[in-house]
């Protein structure tokens, strides 16, 4: 009894995971939920999120992994659900489908063909025994395979093509489980993150995306050179990394990497992405004696005292800024004239007049600063991709064969009449049976023709 | 004559053909009819002939791209396939109310794309993202798949139009076909568009891969465009498998090409994301 009401448990989940219910159930949820995270941004700021929403929205979206809701313990499970769903599917359908797909030589049923209504016939002035080989041969052209018996009135003819396609609809099944397998692999046992590396710089470690932690790379990488270039209207048109790998201190490889052209080696890919100007360790200033109208140009290095042109005190470069307040680049520096408190000015070097406004002793202005490009590259590892790539290349067949290639089956009766032969033809198709219809219309015609 | 001229020329060709289909519906003209298809099938050559005019002028620039490279190119494009799609269809069923409810749709796409103040018509060259070998592809199949569903959505309503009238009163729905041809038409341009639908988003995630190195990271438009490719499969399985006919199918076809126009404009202007260049 005990066994009976286990056993009836496990078919019950069975049954509740064979339905195709089930299956546009899950995808309706999944599809209605994705809206979800196209509205709210997923992994934004912190800081971000509070101000959009306050405090118990935050707290409740947080608790239900709103803000990484694709690989939030709930969606993963009702992905999870549709693959047990299809594999499920599957395997309640498919020995049926087999045992229909495996049949070795199919021969002429008289009761199918009974049951097909749309039925051709026309008499034909030639004996069965002569019309056999000749019919044979054309509906062997037309439909690949071919099986013909003789019977006690004339001979019966079953023909057809494409018997395996009914096997379509579990290829794109099998498919997606295919991309579910990459996805994982790729998330197990892969990585992601970015490398910013100076040029001139040979680098061993990434840090990873996420938690920041650093990775060791199996070999190192050296920015030798970086180049932005702009269309004239000032629109980005390529960003150019040259990279060299260096393993065991020795180079393996040189290559250039641009964006949609990465630079793959050992598994690790490197993909240009952003770029920027290392913050200056030094700066060449010009300071204009208003008194004397000369120009003295000063070469300081950051944070160290430097002595103004007549020795009545010192400056200090404290700080730069890559872009302040949409100005471009700008410097701060402390200045203490003898005499005077300390004043802190701002430096732009895209203005060098600015200055002339705090009326001081001498104009400081920016002459020129060493620039040095570092290179974003972002590093990835992805082992599940060609597992990926190979079950989207597997689903665009299966679609294409399930939605565009049907079993197409033709039986012929050819019967001994009194002047000549009766010949009899149906055909049937498992999917799109009107475009089959005509070609079998288009079959009856050609065989007419022939004697 | 530059492209962006032509292309507004062939706007109002459309305007007119939509009209004439309209017209040869409503007062069963059948020379109206004949004119129609001539007129459309003069403007999808002067369309094709637009774009390719399109080409070489971005070529003559020293941009020298394919033209499918943002919101005003991409809509071209679609209108193109949507007349493309419709002239097949006429060629096989030899029923021209259809025409009434595809040629608009081509028609209004290519009067946003000319006429909108929002759109910019000018060639540019690309962006270092748009500059990949995947442009072509993925643009291509994601719009034929558009227009696929942007067809089955007018037969979607021409079949809740005519299932309306059971009893065949209506002298205006005597010119549509059968509901049972309407039924099949629904379901065979929406098993293209899935095709399509499925080959654009594989594109686009293979893209991603060289460019981004993720060929799936759940940005708004890829997210859209898989709710899109969910609400279809919802629709194939309901017919396949649970035998789901006529209306309800129509209801559902016109939900997708909702879901279809919101991951092309809805995304576009409401949602920001990683494929902002496209506006």
């Amino acid at each position: 009894m005990k066994k009976e009401k286990e056993g009836s448990f496990t078919e019950r989940i069975w049954s509740f995971f064979a339905s195709v219910k089930l299956s546009v159930v899950l995808l309706i949820v999944l599809a209605a939920t994705s809206i979800i995270g196209t509205v709210i941004p997923q992994n934004a700021d912190p800081a971000g999120y509070f101000q959009s929403y306050g405090e118990v929205f935050c707290k409740i979206f947080k608790f239900l992994g709103l803000f990484d809701m694709y690989h939030s313990w709930w969606f993963l499970f009702i992905l999870m659900m549709l693959t047990i769903n299809l594999l499920v599917c599957s395997f309640k359908r498919l020995p049926t489908v087999w045992k229909i797909v495996s049949v070795k030589n199919p021969k002429f049923n008289k009761k199918r063909f009974n049951n097909i209504k749309r039925k051709d016939s026309f008499i034909i002035p030639s004996s069965p025994e002569k019309l056999k080989s000749v019919y044979e041969s054309y509906i062997i052209k037309k439909l690949r395979y071919c099986h013909s018996e003789e019977t006690d009135a004339g001979f019966v003819l079953y023909a057809e093509r494409g018997r395996w396609t009914r096997m379509g609809v579990y290829i794109v099944h099998l498919s997606i489980i295919i991309l579910f397998i990459g996805a994982i692999v790729g998330s197990l046992f892969g990585y992601n993150g970015w490398v910013n590396i100076p040029e001139g710089v040979t680098v061993d470690h990434i840090r990873l995306r996420g938690n920041s932690t650093l990775r060791q790379l199996d070999f190192a990488l050296r920015c030798n050179d970086f180049q932005a270039t702009f269309y004239d209207s000032g629109m980005p048109k390529e960003y150019k990394s040259s990279l060299t790998i260096i393993e065991n201190g020795q180079e393996v490889l040189t290559r250039s990497v641009i964006v949609n052209d990465p630079l793959r080696y050992k598994g690790v890919s490197f993909y240009q992405s952003n770029y920027g100007i290392l913050p200056p360790h030094r700066v060449t200033l010009k300071l204009m004696d208003y008194k004397t109208g000369k120009s003295e140009s000063i070469e300081a290095p950051f944070h160290k005292k430097v002595n103004l042109p007549d020795n009545q005190g010192y400056f200090k470069v404290v700080r730069f800024v890559s872009d302040f307040m949409n100005a471009g680049p700008s410097f701060q520096i402390q200045l203490l004239d003898n005499g005077k408190s300390p004043v802190l000015l701002r430096l732009f070097k895209n203005y060098p007049s600015l200055d002339r406004m705090r009326k001081g002793r001498y104009l400081f202005s920016v002459e020129s600063y060493p620039e040095v490009y570092y290179t974003g590259l972002q590093v990835t590892c992805d082992p599940g991709v060609w597992v990926v790539y190979s079950g989207c290349i597997l689903l665009i067949i299966g679609i294409t064969i399930t939605f565009f290639m049907s079993h197409n089956r033709l039986f012929m009766e050819v019967v001994r009449d009194e002047e000549g032969s009766r010949v009899t033809i149906a055909g049937t198709a498992n999917k799109n049976r009107l475009a089959f219809e005509e070609k079998v219309k288009k079959i009856t015609e050609g065989l007419q023709l022939l004697s | 004559m530059n492209s962006s001229f032509l292309l507004s020329i062939i706007t109002f060709i459309y305007g007119a053909s939509s009209f004439l289909y309209i017209t040869t519906w409503i007062f069963k003209k059948p020379i109206i009819g004949k004119l129609a298809t001539i007129v459309t099938y003069l403007g999808f050559l002067g369309h094709t002939v637009g774009i390719i005019l399109r080409w070489v002028e971005s070529y003559q620039m020293g941009a020298g791209h394919a033209p499918l490279s943002n919101m005003y190119e991409s809509l071209v494009f679609f209108s193109w396939s949507i007349i493309l799609l419709y002239l097949l269809i006429e060629y096989k069923y030899k029923n021209k109310s259809i025409g009434g409810f595809a040629a608009p749709l081509a028609f209004f796409a290519l009067a946003y794309a000319s006429l909108s103040p929002h759109i910019e018509d000018r060639i540019a060259p690309l962006i270092p993202a748009l500059k990949s070998n995947w442009l072509i592809a993925h643009v291509v199949t994601c719009f034929i798949g558009y227009a696929a569903f942007a067809v089955s959505f007018g037969v979607a309503i021409m079949y809740i139009m005519k299932a309306g009238d059971a009893q065949g009163k209506s002298r205006l729905l005597s010119q549509f076909p059968s509901v049972k041809i309407l039924d099949r038409l629904i379901y065979q341009t929406i098993t293209l568009g899935f095709l399509f639908l499925t080959m654009g988003i594989i594109t686009g995630a293979v893209w991603a891969n060289s460019a981004w190195g993720s060929y799936w990271s759940w940005d708004p438009k890829e997210t859209w465009s898989l709710i899109t490719w969910f609400v279809y499969a919802i629709l194939i399985h309901s017919r396949m498998v649970r035998g789901w006919r006529g209306k309800r199918i129509a209801f559902l076809s016109i939900i997708g090409f909702i879901a279809v126009m919101f991951t092309y404009f809805g995304v576009n202007y409401i949602l920001s994301g990683l494929h902002s260049y496209a506006q």
